[in-house]
């Protein structure tokens, strides 16, 4: 068993108690996913040849399309080759935007990505850029949330909304930055 | 934003709005397949010789031949939200329902005389089946469409295309019950068109609708 799989399995393990509601499991999930994540993108990056200043972008986006299209990996089914065709899809949205059109075939070469636990000193720029996307109530949900790590419930009471607005525009927020990923030009 | 940071929002997303499954895709086809059957019977209606015209292999094939192919596409649309299905290595299904239009041709040729091959394949309403079948399809497209929206196609243009020519198939079933034209040359000809037709639309919404 490769180094991969046994990575791949945890995770495996760890979206299971995620869908069955343990929030945890989920933040664990996705903090053992983004090494994984950063590992492929870095090579994927250096095979379709965009900069590397664009890796963490990618990762972040790698992982906001996993959270949005969790429903479809099937859990009798490993994960590993879910998680690398999301990867690679979000890869080729990248070169897209570089103009890179032709079919880059990144499949094979995952297994071997060496996984990166440290976000690098890059510049993520991107997901600050594409907050300008959303409106100014969702761009301020998703900053405290995320940046001050407060709850739903605690946002709704500080800008005076009920939680389950503030629940609605989080998630329509998330769904217009990765809607306005794949349409912005770099 | 760092990482661990967007992370935060994507913990408290998952417990605020836990993923939903929907309704099984017979389900949700049934509703498509309603749609297209309430229009068919508003407007075109089964041709009024059908149980004298089912008796006959040329219009039994009709149906045989749609079948085959919603019946091997459908599959297709299901391992399609699924990002990590490779679609282009089980195109081979494609293989069923041309099998079955090589057949009926065949069986078309040996039991006409030569001279009702040509009048046989422009038939007479070629038009009409143009425009019936992609109408008839809506219902069953909206449908498929839907479902690979809500999934992870990771080939857009292909599952948008294997989605209409799917819904072209179970439109070419229905409208078979009321088409007068029986040759199988007609149906290789103007139903291949009236499902291409469907197919170019589907591949055309997968390339601006599908990307995720």
């Amino acid at each position: 068993m490769t180094v991969f799989d046994e990575q791949t399995e945890a995770l495996a393990v760890l979206l299971k108690r995620a869908n069955g509601g343990d929030a945890a499991a989920y933040r664990l999930f996705l903090e053992r996913l983004a090494p994984l994540v950063r590992g492929m993108a870095r090579r994927g990056i250096g095979r379709i040849g965009t900069p590397l200043a664009d890796l963490e972008d990618a990762v972040q986006e790698t992982l906001l399309a996993v959270h949005l299209k969790r429903h479809t990996w099937q859990e009798d089914q490993p994960i590993g080759p879910w998680i690398g065709a999301i990867t690679r899809y979000k890869l080729i949205d990248l070169a897209r935007k570089y103009g890179r059109r032709k079919e880059i075939e990144l499949d094979d070469t995952f297994d071997l990505a060496t996984p990166e636990p440290d976000e690098p000193s890059l510049p993520e720029r991107e997901m600050d850029l594409l907050l300008e996307h959303v409106s100014e109530t969702q761009r301020v949900i998703v900053r405290s949330i995320s940046i001050k790590g407060v709850s739903i419930r605690e946002v709704a009471g500080s800008m005076q909304m009920s939680e389950g607005a503030v629940r609605v525009a989080l998630h329509r927020a998330l769904k217009t930055l990765a809607q306005a990923y794949r349409s912005l030009e770099i | 934003m760092k990482t661990g940071d967007f992370i935060n929002a994507l913990v408290e997303d998952q417990g605020a709005n836990p993923p939903r499954s929907g309704l099984p895709l017979a389900a949700q086809l049934a509703g498509g397949l309603a749609f297209s059957l309430a229009i068919f019977f508003v407007f075109l209606g089964i041709r009024s010789d059908f149980l004298h015209a089912i008796t006959d292999l040329h219009v039994v094939f009709k149906f045989i031949a749609a079948a085959s192919l919603f019946g091997s596409l459908l599959p297709l649309v299901l391992y399609a939200v699924r990002p990590e299905i490779q679609l282009s290595r089980r195109l081979a299904w494609l293989a069923l329902p041309l099998f079955v239009l090589v057949i009926g041709i065949a069986f078309q040729l040996l039991t006409s005389p030569t001279d009702y091959w040509f009048s046989g394949m422009v038939g007479r309403y070629p038009a009409a089946c143009l425009r019936n079948i992609p109408v008839l399809a809506m219902g069953p497209f909206f449908v498929l469409l839907v479902m690979l929206k809500k999934g992870a196609p990771s080939q857009p243009v292909l599952s948008g295309a294997i989605a209409g020519a799917a819904s072209g198939g179970m439109a070419a079933f229905i409208y078979a019950l009321h088409c007068p034209d029986d040759s199988a040359l007609f149906v290789a000809l103007w139903y291949s068109l009236a499902i291409g037709i469907v197919t170019v639309i589907g591949a055309v919404v997968g390339r601006v609708w599908l990307r995720w």
